[in-house]
């Protein structure tokens, strides 16, 4: 298929087609939002071989509801509405949490930070000139995102690496605007607090 | 020494787009070192964030889905259901209008009751058994609704 004319294809007719019969036009639908899901998947399920399962559900979903699929939405925002209710589905039936209580302190947060340090790399906490690589610290924020809550995760991933506004990640969650607003402000001020020792220990 | 320092959020909103911030706000970030270097922070923690390696799966998500999925139908499949009743239609019709004299020969033979007690049967039979296949279909396409 002619890729350029993939991508310009409007949600519209893409989805007439495999409406049509044509599967062929299903594996452009996946294409395209199959970063979407990864990153919610990813941010909602630790094990690796049940995010292939959920993955490969999501699509199948996708495939029998698109029927139903009544474009008051991008397809790619239902689509990763169909992912994000799998993810909570999955949780569910694992019996994991969401989202933690706010006992999830940036205090909390600070005190721990500092233990993951002394245990990981004996002196540094305590040596203040000792510049940390942009490596290291990508890796400490890595580290740091993904002990906040599945939630707190996707949210930030969505807003933050897919660019999605507030609105469309409200429509992906089901959540009230107002509520992502501020679970995303909750969860950017914790992964500050967190990380203010190693901000404070590079010349800002 | 500045009092009222920008709240976390409103610090937030200053990096994300300070051109939805108030004056006075503005202003305070203009002079105010604290609150400046709480949004070099937050600037940093964006970046990274944003330079964070991008989740993506290990498979060909595409393939393995497609796996799954009805081979591509035609045009032939699609219509296959209505092409076949058209087809049994037109045997009906054919058949009728050749046998049509000797259909007229038993109808005039039989008495109306015996007519009934044949047609009556018949009918309600095709009914059933078209009931009975369309609720077939139904359980079919149910259990490919997994959730
Ligand atoms: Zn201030």
């Amino acid at each position: 298929m002619d890729l350029k004319f993939n991508k310009k294809l409007e949600d519209q007719p893409l989805v007439e087609r495999v409406l049509h019969g044509d599967t062929n036009a299903f594996q452009v639908i996946i294409q395209r939002t199959e970063g979407l899901v990864a990153q919610i998947i990813f941010k909602m399920v630790d094990n690796k071989e049940d995010r292939k399962d959920i993955a490969q559900d999501v699509y199948l979903k996708v495939f029998q509801s698109l029927k139903g699929f009544r474009f008051q939405s991008k397809l790619s925002t239902w689509v990763g509405q169909i992912a994000y209710n799998s993810a909570v589905n999955y949780l569910r039936k694992k019996k994991l949490v969401l989202v933690e209580n706010s006992s999830d302190s940036e205090d909390a947060g600070n005190i721990s930070l500092e233990s993951l340090y002394s245990a990981e790399n004996g002196s540094l906490a305590n040596e203040a000139e000792n510049i940390l690589s942009k490596k290291e610290l990508a890796g400490i924020l890595k580290l740091e995102i993904d002990r906040l809550s599945p939630l707190f995760k996707t949210l930030v991933t969505l807003y933050h690496n897919e660019d999605l506004s507030y609105s469309e990640i409200a429509e992906i969650t089901q959540l009230p605007e107002g509520t992502v607003k501020s679970y995303l402000f909750r969860a950017r001020k914790t992964l500050r607090n967190r990380l203010m020792p190693m901000y404070k220990m590079e010349q800002l | 020494m500045i009092d009222n320092h920008l709240t976390d959020i409103e610090i937030q909103e200053y990096v994300l787009d300070a051109s939805q911030c108030t004056k006075v706000n503005l202003d305070h970030m203009q002079v105010c070192g604290h609150c400046r270097v709480k949004a070099t922070q937050y600037k940093r923690l964006f970046a990274g964030i944003e330079g964070q390696e991008q989740a993506a799966f290990d498979f060909d998500l595409a393939a393995l889905v497609m796996e799954k999925l009805p081979a591509n139908k035609n045009l032939w499949d699609t219509y296959f259901e209505w092409w076949l009743a058209g087809f049994v239609l037109l045997v009906f019709v054919i058949g009728g209008y050749f046998l049509r004299t000797d259909l007229k020969a038993l109808r005039s033979s039989l008495t109306p009751l015996i007519f009934l007690l044949i047609l009556i049967p018949v009918l309600a039979l095709l009914v059933f058994l078209g009931f009975d296949m369309y609720k077939a279909y139904q359980k079919k396409m149910k259990a490919l609704n997994f959730y």
